[in-house]
């Protein structure tokens, strides 16, 4: 009897491996049939027992079931689905390839499908396609990535016609842009109008405001994770546009088929080559030599070779310009000898990124990726006057500030999957920054002397590493958490910091078309950006956390419901309360330029409150798709020395935020779209008195009555610009030729033409003092040629 | 021709067209508040008190600033001392019978109807003297001269001291008169008739006249430029040392002159509340220009109302600089 005990509890014991040596995993990996690249987020699973899981980053997936008669099953939004009955009694490895949908044909653009975002314990994350994006009505002709996100709930946009992101009250530094993992540090192109990715070379794109999975680390606001398409691995193919700016051109296809692809794209502007001319004409008119100009490029390179199905390796690489020139040169003659002065002046700013990534398939379970990464951003102004006299070289002065941030660093990630029940995810990052905060670099040559100066602010390098654990646990049928722990650090200065950071995200399915939501994120951010305009700049300068300058902080707690009307229509509903601390500010009138003050001691440190509430109804399948969003939300700053030590609204507090998002789709030829977007106007301090300033008496007689005006001003933000709105309209004509298909698209943007501000300052009027508004985006036609083949 | 050819021509034309003067007035309640009082007066010793008396007006009333004449205004120090200015013939309020000593808090206060009254405090700081003014003749990269000054001077380390420097110049200037001079010619020896003629004299008087000098200076100590070319700076980096504040001076004042030039350099030892407001109100006015800066606050110490009441200490230098004659840039400087 006691034997037969005994045998019991071994077997209760061993009951649950008994039952894992019944189980098999399936791994692969989910890809386009046509051009082999990889689905992100596709949903793998098998019908009968209900079980499943989802594609990773790299379009791995693994699943581990009971042995037995399966029905596995691949779908992915656009795509035939796959489903094949599989006798599973052995581990295997199946390559899935999903063929472009037929079913839903009439679908134009497709979005993170209802039923997925009811059943994720993701929230606060919204995905884009680059069909969205490109579907969208553009400014200029340009498709863009942020001006895309923007129209988001959530989501904020600064300064008219820019792309800065403001999310959920947080700053545009509080944004960790990832481009295939490598940080970016200025996102935009001509001063924040577009931004620095060529939609052409994007596979996806993911916004996460909340909840933060334990994986990201380093920002407090939002994470924006792009990927690149790896390369076209069947056949070589390309697609382009010729825009009213800009043109861009992609080539992408095998090296040896089906094992090595090459992405390479390429987008300039062509502004400066149509403008110089004209410039030249009339300098040469006035006697001048003088030109100038602007230009920006972005290209990307992508090479992706597979060893096996197990190991793959990555290698891309970015690189970003803007530049801004000007050159002038005259001649003159004097007492026979011909002397010449010439200038350039300029500013040029740009990203240069690159990783080198290795996947490793380890056993059926087991997803590993290790990276190098690299990438260096760089502001820079010139001014140099050089002088010659009969051609020989006199006096050269040369002028230089720069400033910038250079990362270099490694990361390893580990996705493993030990059954449908945990998903988990572990790994750690390693960045060596090195900030160079403002330098100013001068050289002065006359004859043979010459004087080389170099001063500004210190550079300053440090160390930031992060490890991370998460796991998507589902707990019984209803309950999905993903429960994580992120722990980072921060050297500078001898001085170290570090931080542990809870990740909680969760559902609760309520039923199969409803769920509720809850996350809990704590973030932790070791660099600030110090900016005094309220537009995105170059001069915006990236400056680490130092002994002086402590990390920002941010709690954020979210709640939200999920709900499916059918599989075309979904709603969500989401709450935060987000708290910011160690947000710095210029102190008033301080400048980054004044070089007699460290920069540390023209900052001020302060925190942030911001709280809301967004609502999201789309509709991601039939003839019309599309979204509308609302965000009610609240923003407030609290700097000690600022507005007498009360709180303020921050610039970007906007109340009300709405937009708007149509795509129709009448025919296989023709489409159109149009988005609506509604703003609180932006928060801004205006004078509400003027009085005279003390003025002393000068030599000359007339200074002793002579005084300035001087504004008063009675609390910060406390006035608001008037609301915005403003609605945009495309229509894209696509036409089939035997060499691809060519879409030739025609938009409006502001089509009411409704004068949006841009700033507004105090004028005159009639002899009567009134407040003007500048507005710099009337209605504005735009066209387009774009190609694929 | 083709239709897309049409769209494109269409396009063209929308931008040809595409109207780009978007300006216009717009309303914004901008709640009225209460007018105050602005006193602006800088004290100093050994000069007369002047007190400016204005009010503020809402930022879209269009009336010119003018001075509040009806007010009391009153001085008083912490040694008891006291008196009442007076308004006088260009509205501003005066006293001549108050002697401001370096060191002393002085108190002043303000009250005209229909305001809240005002007061305000500063102490007079004591003056650095200027030790001696170096000076060299440089020249820029245009070849042009420049007079490069050093001016030293002894930080005192037992307070925080705040400056302001100004330049200033005193030159000469020829007039020269015509008129007319009844001249005898000569006396006819037969009629004894005298013979007369207007005759036209040259009269050449040389005037003085003054010009406030741009201090250039790249200077790491120096805060802020003021609109008058001077410069304000703290001993924040400099505490209880003898410095060389260097900078450079154009010349053109002095350029076809024919008497020697006097350069005056004035080194103010100021109040802390007229520094902050000084250094403010340039950041005022170059972010008040700027539409994306953020607004700089004017620093005040007018309780109640707004302005500056400040106090300063001059200890004054000069130099000289010889006649120049036109086409000539050689500078003797002596």
């Amino acid at each position: 009897m006691k034997h037969l005990r005994s045998i019991n509890i071994v077997i209760i014991i061993l009951f649950p491996l008994i039952l894992n040596a019944q189980k098999y995993t399936i791994n692969g990996f989910v890809q386009d049939a046509a051009s082999g690249e990889k689905l992100i987020g596709a949903s793998v699973f098998d019908s009968n027992s209900g079980l499943g899981t989802t594609s990773n980053e790299y379009g791995f997936y693994s699943l581990t079931l009971t042995a037995g008669q399966i029905d596995f099953g691949v779908s992915y939004v656009g795509y035939t689905s796959y489903i094949e009955s599989i006798e599973l009694n052995e581990d295997m490895q199946i390559i899935v390839d999903l063929d472009p949908s037929i079913e839903l044909e009439e679908v134009i653009v497709t979005t993170n499908r209802p039923r997925d975002i009811v059943k994720s314990s993701q929230m606060s994350t919204i995905t884009l396609s680059p069909k969205q994006i490109k579907a969208l009505p553009v400014f200029l002709g340009e498709a863009d990535v942020f001006k895309a996100l923007q129209l988001m709930p959530g989501v904020q946009s600064g300064t008219e016609g820019t792309s800065g992101m403001y999310v959920r009250g947080g700053g545009p530094d509080q944004n960790l842009i990832l481009l295939d993992g490598v940080s970016i540090y200025n996102a935009d192109h001509l001063f924040g109008f577009f931004s620095v990715f060529n939609p052409d070379a994007i596979s996806n794109v993911t916004l996460t405001k909340g909840g933060f999975p334990a994986r990201y680390g380093g920002r407090l606001s939002s994470v924006v994770d792009i990927r690149l398409k790896e390369g076209n691995m069947k056949e070589f193919s390309g697609s382009g546009s010729i825009g009213i700016i800009s043109s861009r051109i992609l080539l992408e296809g095998p090296i040896v088929k089906d094992k090595t692809s090459f992405l390479i794209s390429a987008r300039r502007t062509y502004l400066d080559i149509l403008v110089r001319p004209v410039i030249r004409a009339v300098n040469n008119a006035n006697g001048d030599n003088g030109t100038a100009g602007y230009y920006f490029y972005d290209a990307n390179l992508k090479i992706n070779h597979k060893f096996s199905n197990k190991d793959r390796i990555f290698l891309s690489a970015y690189s970003g310009r803007d530049k801004v020139t000007m050159r002038n040169e005259y001649d003159y003659i004097n007492d026979d000898s011909i002397y010449t002065e010439q200038s350039d002046y300029g500013l040029y700013w740009g990203n240069v990124t690159s990783v080198l990534r290795w996947n490793h398939i380890y056993g059926n379970k087991f997803f590993s990726n290790v990276s190098l990464i690299y990438s260096n951003f760089k502001f820079d102004v010139f001014e140099n006057f050089y002088s010659y006299v009969n051609d020989r070289k006199v006096s050269a002065y040369e002028f230089e500030y720069y400033s910038g941030i250079e990362d270099l660093g490694g990361i390893i990630d580990f996705d493993y999957y030990p059954n449908p029940n945990h998903s988990i995810k572990f790994g750690g990052k390693y960045l060596y920054h090195n900030f160079k905060p403002g330098v100013t670099a001068f050289s002065s040559t006359y004859e043979t002397d010459s004087i080389n100066m170099e001063f500004g602010n210190e550079i300053v390098n440090s160390s930031e590493f992060y490890i991370y654990a998460e796991d998507n646990i589902k707990i019984g049928k209803r309950l999905l958490v993903n429960l994580g722990l992120h722990y980072s650090a921060f050297l500078v200065q001898d001085e170290f910091y570090n931080s542990l950071q809870p990740r909680i995200s969760s559902r609760f399915l309520i039923t199969d078309n409803l769920s509720i939501k809850a996350a809990f994120t704590r973030m932790e951010q070791y660099i600030h950006l110090l900016t005094n305009s309220t537009i995105g700049l170059p001069t915006d300068i990236w400056l680490p956390t130092t002994k002086d300058i402590p990390p920002q902080e941010s709690y954020q707690t979210a709640i939200g419901a999920a709900y499916n009307l059918n599989d075309e229509w979904s709603i969500t509903i989401e709450g935060f309360y987000k708290t910011m601390s160690n947000l710095i500010e210029y102190k008033e009138g301080a400048s980054f330029f004044e070089i007699g003050e460290d920069w540390e001691n023209k900052v001020e440190i302060g925190d942030g409150l911001s709280y809301g509430a967004e609502f999201l109804v789309r509709r991601d399948a039939g003839k019309l798709t599309g979204w509308i969003g609302y965000t009610l939300a609240k923003t407030d700053r609290f700097f000690e020395n600022q507005n007498d030590g009360e709180p303020f609204p921050y610039t970007y507090d906007r109340r009300h935020d709405i937009s708007i998002v149509a795509m129709y789709k009448f025919s296989d030829r023709t489409d159109i779209s149009a988005t609506w977007v509604y703003g609180t106007g932006k928060a801004l301090t205006l004078g509400v008195a003027r009085y005279a300033s003390f003025q002393e008496g000068g030599a000359h007689p007339f200074y002793y009555d002579y005084w300035r005006e001087v504004e008063y001003y009675n609390g910060k933000n406390g006035f608001r610009e008037p609301a915005y709105h403003r609605l945009d309209v495309a229509l894209n004509r696509h036409k089939k030729k035997d060499w691809g298909e060519q879409t030739w698209s025609f938009g409006l943007y502001n089509a009411y033409n409704h004068l949006n501000p841009f700033y507004l300052y105090f004028g005159h009027e009639n002899n009567s003092r009134v407040l003007k508004q500048v507005s710099i985006f009337p209605i504005i036609p735009s066209v387009s040629y774009a190609f694929n083949f | 021709m083709k239709k897309s050819g049409i769209y494109i021509l269409t396009f063209i034309l929308f931008i040809i067209l595409l109207n780009s003067a978007c300006e216009k007035t717009i309303e914004i309640d901008i709640d009225e508040i209460s007018p105050m009082i602005v006193l602006n007066g800088l004290i100093e010793a050994d000069s007369s008190v002047v007190i400016s008396l204005t009010r503020t007006r809402h930022i879209l009333d269009n009336a010119e600033i003018s001075t509040l004449t009806s007010a009391f205004v009153e001085l008083s120090d912490n040694q008891g001392n006291s008196a009442i200015l007076t308004i006088d013939g260009s509205n501003k309020y005066v006293t001549e019978s108050f002697s401001v000593e370096p060191g002393t808090e002085y108190i002043i206060t303000a009250s005209a109807e229909g305001y809240y009254d005002v007061e305000a405090v500063c102490i007079i700081p004591e003056a650095v003297a200027i030790i001696r003014i170096d000076t060299a003749t440089v020249y820029n990269e245009w070849n042009e001269p420049l007079i490069s000054m050093g001016i030293v001077f002894q930080d005192d380390p037992s307070t925080d001291n705040y400056y302001q420097l100004f330049m200033m110049s005193k030159s000469y200037y020829t007039e020269w008169d015509i008129v007319e001079r009844l001249d005898t010619l000569y006396i006819d020896p037969v009629t004894d008739t005298v013979i007369t003629a207007i005759v036209l004299d040259t009269i050449i008087t040389r005037i003085p006249f003054y010009s406030d000098l741009y201090f250039e200076s790249e200077d790491l100590i120096i805060e802020e430029e003021d609109n008058r070319g001077g410069v304000i700076f703290s001993d924040q980096l400099i505490q209880g040392k003898e410095y060389i504040l260097k900078g450079n001076i154009y010349t053109y004042f002095s350029r076809g002159s024919q008497d020697t030039t006097t350069i005056y350099v004035k080194l103010h030892s100021i109040s802390k509340d007229y520094y902050e407001y000084v250094s403010s109100l340039e950041k005022h006015y170059y972010s008040k220009n700027d539409p994306f800066a953020t607004p700089v606050v004017v620093h005040s110490n007018i309780q109640d109302g707004l302005g500056i009441f400040g106090g300063r200490s001059t200890s004054i230098d000069s130099i000289k600089i010889a006649p120049q004659p036109y086409e000539d840039d050689i500078w003797e400087i002596y």
